[in-house]
Protein backbone atom coordinates (compact mmCIF):
# COMPACT_ATOMS: atom_id res chain seq x y z
CA UNK A 1 0.00 0.00 0.00
CA UNK A 2 1.68 3.24 -1.39
CA UNK A 3 2.66 5.96 2.12
CA UNK A 4 -0.56 8.06 2.74
CA UNK A 5 1.16 12.02 3.31
CA UNK A 6 -2.26 13.14 4.43
CA UNK A 7 -2.91 10.55 7.15
CA UNK A 8 0.79 11.23 8.77
CA UNK A 9 0.27 14.88 8.47
CA UNK A 10 -3.05 14.28 10.62
CA UNK A 11 -1.34 12.32 12.80
CA UNK A 12 1.43 14.49 13.93
CA UNK A 13 -1.28 17.94 14.25
CA UNK A 14 -2.95 15.35 16.39
CA UNK A 15 -0.54 14.46 18.75
CA UNK A 16 0.88 17.58 18.93
CA UNK A 17 -2.57 18.95 20.18
CA UNK A 18 -2.97 16.64 22.30
CA UNK A 19 -0.13 16.60 24.05
CA UNK A 20 0.37 20.13 24.73
CA UNK A 21 -3.54 19.94 25.93
CA UNK A 22 -2.72 17.48 28.12
CA UNK A 23 0.49 19.60 30.06
CA UNK A 24 -2.09 22.28 30.18
CA UNK A 25 -4.79 20.29 32.45
CA UNK A 26 -1.76 18.74 34.50
CA UNK A 27 -0.76 22.45 34.85
CA UNK A 28 -4.74 23.57 35.68
CA UNK A 29 -4.23 20.41 38.59
CA UNK A 30 -0.96 21.54 39.43
CA UNK A 31 -1.75 25.04 40.16
CA UNK A 32 -4.32 24.12 42.88
CA UNK A 33 -1.82 22.56 44.84
CA UNK A 34 1.31 24.76 44.08
CA UNK A 35 1.46 28.47 44.39
CA UNK A 36 4.90 29.76 42.67
CA UNK A 37 5.08 33.30 41.59
CA UNK A 38 8.75 33.66 41.45
CA UNK A 39 8.67 31.70 38.00
CA UNK A 40 11.88 32.70 35.82
CA UNK A 41 10.88 32.11 31.62
CA UNK A 42 14.13 30.47 30.55
CA UNK A 43 14.66 26.97 29.08
CA UNK A 44 16.68 25.80 32.30
CA UNK A 45 13.70 27.11 34.35
CA UNK A 46 11.21 25.71 32.52
CA UNK A 47 13.01 22.18 33.00
CA UNK A 48 13.66 22.75 36.78
CA UNK A 49 9.87 23.55 37.53
CA UNK A 50 8.82 20.26 35.72
CA UNK A 51 11.02 18.68 38.02
CA UNK A 52 9.05 20.29 41.11
CA UNK A 53 5.64 19.71 39.17
CA UNK A 54 5.44 23.77 39.10
CA UNK A 55 2.54 24.88 37.44
CA UNK A 56 3.89 27.19 35.29
CA UNK A 57 6.91 25.04 33.52
CA UNK A 58 4.15 22.60 33.22
CA UNK A 59 2.06 25.26 31.02
CA UNK A 60 4.97 27.12 29.14
CA UNK A 61 6.54 23.39 28.04
CA UNK A 62 2.57 22.76 26.83
CA UNK A 63 2.66 26.03 24.85
CA UNK A 64 6.06 25.68 22.98
CA UNK A 65 5.16 22.11 22.10
CA UNK A 66 1.76 23.98 20.66
CA UNK A 67 3.85 26.44 19.17
CA UNK A 68 6.32 23.86 17.46
CA UNK A 69 3.81 21.61 16.30
CA UNK A 70 2.94 23.63 12.73
CA UNK A 71 6.79 23.82 13.12
CA UNK A 72 7.14 19.71 13.22
CA UNK A 73 4.32 19.89 10.32
CA UNK A 74 6.45 21.77 8.13
CA UNK A 75 9.64 19.97 8.11
CA UNK A 76 7.58 16.45 8.06
CA UNK A 77 6.37 17.74 4.73
CA UNK A 78 9.65 19.10 3.63
CA UNK A 79 10.92 15.29 4.28
CA UNK A 80 7.90 13.99 2.41
CA UNK A 81 7.89 15.52 -0.58
CA UNK A 82 11.40 14.99 -0.98
CA UNK A 83 11.11 11.18 -0.50
CA UNK A 84 8.32 11.20 -3.28
CA UNK A 85 10.85 13.03 -5.88
CA UNK A 86 8.84 16.94 -5.86
CA UNK A 87 11.81 18.76 -5.35
CA UNK A 88 10.39 22.32 -5.90
CA UNK A 89 7.00 21.20 -2.64
CA UNK A 90 10.22 20.02 -0.84
CA UNK A 91 11.84 23.31 -1.37
CA UNK A 92 9.12 25.09 -0.27
CA UNK A 93 8.57 23.58 2.64
CA UNK A 94 12.25 24.09 3.52
CA UNK A 95 12.19 27.63 2.78
CA UNK A 96 8.61 27.86 5.10
CA UNK A 97 11.04 26.15 7.71
CA UNK A 98 13.94 28.38 7.97
CA UNK A 99 11.14 31.43 8.08
CA UNK A 100 9.97 29.64 11.01
CA UNK A 101 13.36 29.05 12.82
CA UNK A 102 14.07 32.94 12.63
CA UNK A 103 11.15 33.37 14.92
CA UNK A 104 12.16 30.65 16.88
CA UNK A 105 15.29 32.00 17.53
CA UNK A 106 13.73 35.47 18.28
CA UNK A 107 11.36 34.04 20.66
CA UNK A 108 13.28 31.85 22.66
CA UNK A 109 15.96 34.68 22.97
CA UNK B 1 -15.48 28.34 39.54
CA UNK B 2 -17.65 30.80 37.60
CA UNK B 3 -14.86 32.50 36.39
CA UNK B 4 -13.52 28.89 34.91
CA UNK B 5 -16.73 27.91 33.02
CA UNK B 6 -17.04 31.49 31.86
CA UNK B 7 -12.91 31.36 30.20
CA UNK B 8 -14.04 27.57 29.14
CA UNK B 9 -17.25 28.71 27.51
CA UNK B 10 -15.82 32.05 25.75
CA UNK B 11 -12.78 29.12 24.31
CA UNK B 12 -16.00 26.83 23.13
CA UNK B 13 -17.62 29.69 21.18
CA UNK B 14 -14.79 30.63 19.35
CA UNK B 15 -13.59 27.34 18.31
CA UNK B 16 -17.06 26.95 16.98
CA UNK B 17 -16.64 30.05 15.00
CA UNK B 18 -13.58 29.75 14.16
CA UNK B 19 -13.66 26.14 12.93
CA UNK B 20 -16.90 26.61 10.98
CA UNK B 21 -15.98 29.66 8.66
CA UNK B 22 -11.69 28.66 9.08
CA UNK B 23 -11.09 31.86 10.62
CA UNK B 24 -9.20 30.33 13.24
CA UNK B 25 -11.03 31.59 16.47
CA UNK B 26 -8.79 34.26 17.56
CA UNK B 27 -11.40 36.71 15.96
CA UNK B 28 -13.29 36.06 18.63
CA UNK B 29 -10.94 35.51 21.79
CA UNK B 30 -9.41 39.09 21.38
CA UNK B 31 -12.35 41.13 21.63
CA UNK B 32 -13.81 38.71 24.33
CA UNK B 33 -10.69 39.33 26.44
CA UNK B 34 -10.72 43.00 25.48
CA UNK B 35 -14.28 44.08 25.89
CA UNK B 36 -15.40 41.95 29.03
CA UNK B 37 -12.24 41.29 30.89
CA UNK B 38 -10.48 44.44 30.12
CA UNK B 39 -7.45 42.70 28.68
CA UNK B 40 -4.38 44.33 27.73
CA UNK B 41 -4.68 44.09 23.65
CA UNK B 42 -0.85 42.42 23.59
CA UNK B 43 -1.70 39.73 25.64
CA UNK B 44 -5.23 39.07 24.02
CA UNK B 45 -3.38 38.89 20.87
CA UNK B 46 -0.73 36.74 22.29
CA UNK B 47 -3.42 34.30 23.95
CA UNK B 48 -5.32 34.33 20.80
CA UNK B 49 -2.50 33.07 18.44
CA UNK B 50 -2.08 30.42 21.31
CA UNK B 51 -5.73 29.25 20.68
CA UNK B 52 -5.58 29.61 16.93
CA UNK B 53 -2.31 27.18 16.64
CA UNK B 54 -4.43 24.35 18.38
CA UNK B 55 -8.06 25.04 16.79
CA UNK B 56 -6.15 24.79 13.62
CA UNK B 57 -4.07 21.76 14.23
CA UNK B 58 -7.21 20.15 15.82
CA UNK B 59 -9.57 21.06 12.14
CA UNK B 60 -6.57 20.85 9.93
CA UNK B 61 -6.06 17.11 11.00
CA UNK B 62 -9.45 16.62 10.18
CA UNK B 63 -9.68 18.35 7.01
CA UNK B 64 -6.09 17.31 5.49
CA UNK B 65 -7.75 13.47 6.63
CA UNK B 66 -10.85 14.20 4.40
CA UNK B 67 -8.46 15.28 1.53
CA UNK B 68 -10.52 19.09 1.31
CA UNK B 69 -6.99 20.76 2.56
CA UNK B 70 -4.66 21.46 -0.40
CA UNK B 71 -1.50 21.20 1.08
CA UNK B 72 0.47 22.25 -2.06
CA UNK B 73 -1.34 25.53 -2.31
CA UNK B 74 -1.04 26.06 1.34
CA UNK B 75 2.72 25.24 1.79
CA UNK B 76 3.25 27.81 -1.18
CA UNK B 77 1.25 30.74 0.44
CA UNK B 78 2.74 29.99 3.80
CA UNK B 79 5.74 31.26 2.33
CA UNK B 80 3.93 34.47 2.50
CA UNK B 81 1.74 34.54 5.41
CA UNK B 82 4.93 33.72 8.13
CA UNK B 83 7.05 36.40 6.75
CA UNK B 84 3.60 38.15 7.20
CA UNK B 85 2.83 37.44 10.60
CA UNK B 86 6.86 38.27 12.02
CA UNK B 87 7.01 41.56 10.47
CA UNK B 88 3.46 41.95 11.62
CA UNK B 89 4.42 40.76 15.44
CA UNK B 90 6.96 42.82 15.07
CA UNK B 91 4.86 45.90 14.08
CA UNK B 92 2.55 45.44 17.17
CA UNK B 93 4.88 45.85 20.07
CA UNK B 94 5.92 49.45 18.81
CA UNK B 95 1.72 50.17 18.25
CA UNK B 96 -0.46 51.48 21.21
CA UNK B 97 -3.07 49.92 22.72
CA UNK B 98 -5.60 52.28 20.93
CA UNK B 99 -4.19 52.03 18.06
CA UNK B 100 -4.40 47.93 17.58
CA UNK B 101 -7.58 48.38 19.03
CA UNK B 102 -8.57 50.31 15.95
CA UNK B 103 -6.94 48.89 13.47
CA UNK B 104 -8.75 45.60 14.50
CA UNK B 105 -11.93 47.03 14.50
CA UNK B 106 -11.57 48.62 10.71
CA UNK B 107 -10.21 45.37 9.09
CA UNK B 108 -13.43 43.41 10.76
CA UNK B 109 -15.79 45.89 9.07
CA UNK B 110 -13.49 45.83 5.81
CA UNK B 111 -13.95 42.14 5.60
CA UNK B 112 -17.72 42.36 6.54
CA UNK B 113 -18.27 44.74 3.78
CA UNK B 114 -16.38 42.70 1.65
CA UNK B 115 -17.75 39.04 2.35
CA UNK B 116 -21.23 40.84 2.42
CA UNK B 117 -20.96 42.05 -1.50
CA UNK B 118 -18.93 39.03 -2.53
CA UNK B 119 -20.38 36.38 -4.75
CA UNK B 120 -19.04 32.88 -4.41
CA UNK B 121 -17.05 31.61 -7.28
CA UNK B 122 -17.94 28.18 -8.07
CA UNK B 123 -14.25 26.52 -8.81
CA UNK B 124 -15.75 23.85 -11.51
CA UNK B 125 -17.19 26.80 -13.61
CA UNK B 126 -13.55 27.75 -14.34
CA UNK B 127 -12.02 24.61 -14.95
CA UNK B 128 -9.66 24.38 -18.04
CA UNK B 129 -8.17 21.35 -19.92
CA UNK B 130 -4.60 22.62 -19.20
CA UNK B 131 -3.60 21.56 -15.22
CA UNK B 132 -1.35 23.88 -13.15
CA UNK B 133 0.74 21.19 -10.05
CA UNK B 134 -2.09 22.31 -7.84
CA UNK B 135 -5.03 21.39 -9.77
CA UNK B 136 -6.90 19.27 -7.37
CA UNK B 137 -9.96 17.12 -6.02
CA UNK B 138 -12.42 16.78 -3.01
CA UNK B 139 -15.36 15.35 -1.97
CA UNK B 140 -17.95 17.30 -1.19
CA UNK B 141 -20.42 15.99 1.44
CA UNK B 142 -23.11 18.10 1.14
CA UNK B 143 -23.43 18.21 -2.44
CA UNK B 144 -22.61 14.40 -2.61
CA UNK B 145 -19.96 14.51 -5.68
CA UNK B 146 -16.32 14.78 -6.15
CA UNK B 147 -15.39 18.38 -7.24
CA UNK B 148 -12.09 19.33 -9.40
CA UNK B 149 -10.35 22.65 -9.54
CA UNK B 150 -7.22 24.23 -10.58
CA UNK B 151 -5.14 26.94 -9.01
CA UNK B 152 -5.27 30.46 -10.73
CA UNK B 153 -3.79 34.02 -10.26
CA UNK B 154 -1.14 32.48 -7.61
CA UNK B 155 0.49 35.96 -7.39
CA UNK B 156 -2.76 37.49 -6.06
CA UNK B 157 -3.03 34.56 -4.17
CA UNK B 158 0.66 35.31 -2.70
CA UNK B 159 0.23 39.72 -2.28
CA UNK B 160 -3.19 39.23 0.27
CA UNK B 161 -1.61 36.12 2.22
CA UNK B 162 1.42 38.28 3.13
CA UNK B 163 -1.11 41.11 4.23
CA UNK B 164 -3.08 38.24 5.83
CA UNK B 165 -0.10 36.97 7.69
CA UNK B 166 0.43 40.80 8.64
CA UNK B 167 -2.58 41.29 10.64
CA UNK B 168 -2.45 37.83 11.73
CA UNK B 169 0.99 38.90 13.54
CA UNK B 170 -0.47 42.47 14.26
CA UNK B 171 -4.17 41.40 15.68
CA UNK B 172 -4.06 37.94 16.92
CA UNK B 173 -6.74 36.57 14.14
CA UNK B 174 -6.16 33.91 11.90
CA UNK B 175 -6.12 35.67 8.61
CA UNK B 176 -8.91 33.21 7.25
CA UNK B 177 -10.97 36.06 6.94
CA UNK B 178 -8.63 37.62 4.56
CA UNK B 179 -7.27 34.55 2.85
CA UNK B 180 -10.34 32.53 2.16
CA UNK B 181 -12.42 35.32 0.14
CA UNK B 182 -8.83 35.69 -1.62
CA UNK B 183 -8.36 32.00 -2.89
CA UNK B 184 -12.14 31.62 -3.73
CA UNK B 185 -12.13 35.29 -6.08
CA UNK B 186 -8.91 35.41 -7.54
CA UNK B 187 -7.24 31.67 -6.90
CA UNK B 188 -10.96 30.44 -8.06
CA UNK B 189 -10.43 27.56 -5.08
CA UNK B 190 -14.17 25.99 -4.22
CA UNK B 191 -14.97 28.13 -0.99
CA UNK B 192 -14.60 24.83 1.34
CA UNK B 193 -10.91 24.16 0.06
CA UNK B 194 -10.45 27.48 0.49
CA UNK B 195 -11.08 27.40 4.14
CA UNK B 196 -9.72 24.28 5.05
CA UNK B 197 -6.34 25.45 3.41
CA UNK B 198 -6.53 28.70 4.80
CA UNK B 199 -7.38 26.70 8.53
CA UNK B 200 -3.82 24.48 7.47
CA UNK B 201 -2.11 27.57 6.83
CA UNK B 202 -3.56 29.37 10.12
CA UNK B 203 -1.19 27.69 12.53
CA UNK B 204 1.72 28.07 11.03
CA UNK B 205 1.20 31.37 10.72
CA UNK B 206 -0.04 32.15 14.18
CA UNK B 207 3.12 30.20 15.40
CA UNK B 208 5.76 32.50 13.19
CA UNK B 209 3.86 34.89 15.11
CA UNK B 210 3.41 33.80 18.69
CA UNK B 211 7.22 32.96 19.00
CA UNK B 212 7.77 36.60 18.72
CA UNK B 213 4.83 37.84 21.29
CA UNK B 214 6.23 34.57 23.76
CA UNK B 215 9.74 36.28 23.88
CA UNK B 216 8.58 39.61 24.49
CA UNK B 217 6.69 38.16 27.26
CA UNK B 218 2.89 38.67 26.82
CA UNK B 219 2.50 35.43 28.15
CA UNK B 220 1.39 35.40 31.48
CA UNK B 221 -1.31 33.78 32.41
CA UNK B 222 -1.17 30.34 32.69
CA UNK B 223 -4.48 29.42 34.33
CA UNK B 224 -6.66 31.27 31.46
CA UNK B 225 -4.19 30.82 28.26
CA UNK B 226 -4.71 27.11 29.33
CA UNK B 227 -8.63 27.08 30.18
CA UNK B 228 -9.49 29.01 26.88
CA UNK B 229 -6.86 27.27 24.80
CA UNK B 230 -9.07 23.95 26.58
CA UNK B 231 -12.25 25.39 25.47
CA UNK B 232 -11.12 26.41 22.00
CA UNK B 233 -10.59 22.90 21.25
CA UNK B 234 -13.42 21.34 22.50
CA UNK B 235 -15.34 23.64 20.21
CA UNK B 236 -13.75 23.21 17.13
CA UNK B 237 -14.59 19.09 17.71
CA UNK B 238 -18.17 20.07 18.66
CA UNK B 239 -18.12 21.60 15.40
CA UNK B 240 -16.67 19.43 12.65
CA UNK B 241 -19.72 16.94 12.41
CA UNK B 242 -21.52 20.37 11.30
CA UNK B 243 -19.17 21.67 8.93
CA UNK B 244 -19.78 18.44 6.37
CA UNK B 245 -23.43 19.15 6.46
CA UNK B 246 -23.99 23.37 5.71
CA UNK B 247 -23.99 24.82 2.74
CA UNK B 248 -21.44 27.82 1.93
CA UNK B 249 -24.32 30.33 1.94
CA UNK B 250 -25.51 30.10 5.56
CA UNK B 251 -22.08 29.81 6.97
CA UNK B 252 -21.46 33.20 5.47
CA UNK B 253 -24.58 35.32 6.37
CA UNK B 254 -23.42 33.92 10.01
CA UNK B 255 -19.84 35.20 9.63
CA UNK B 256 -21.24 38.94 8.16
CA UNK B 257 -22.95 39.78 10.90
CA UNK B 258 -20.61 38.28 13.74
CA UNK B 259 -18.11 40.59 12.18
CA UNK B 260 -20.01 43.44 12.17
CA UNK B 261 -20.98 43.23 15.70
CA UNK B 262 -16.97 42.57 16.64
CA UNK B 263 -16.05 45.70 14.34
CA UNK B 264 -18.64 48.39 16.42
CA UNK B 265 -17.28 46.74 20.12
CA UNK B 266 -14.22 47.09 18.82
CA UNK B 267 -13.87 50.78 17.52
CA UNK B 268 -16.17 51.99 20.71
CA UNK B 269 -13.40 50.80 22.77
CA UNK B 270 -10.79 51.84 20.27
CA UNK B 271 -12.04 55.74 20.41
CA UNK B 272 -13.20 55.85 24.38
Amino acid sequence: MRFDINKFIAKILQIGVSLSLILFCISIVESFFNKTNHFEQSFIGILKGLYTFDANATFYTGVIVLMLTPVVRVLCLAILYLIEGDFRFSLISILVFLILIFSVYFGIH
Amino acid sequence: MFEFFLLVLMGVLSGVFGAMLGIGGGTFVVPLLVIFLHFPIHQAVAISLISIIATSSAVASENVYNKITNMKLGITLELATTLGAISGAFIATLLSTKTIELLFSFVMGFIAYFMYHHKEDLGENNYLQTKSVYASSYYDFALKKNIEYDVKNLGAGLIISALAGAFSGILGIGGGVLKVPAMNTFCKVPIKVAAATSNFMIGVTAAAGAFIYFGKGYLKNPLVVSLIVIGVVLGSKLSMPIIKKIQPNKIKKVFVLFLVYLAIEMFIKGVK
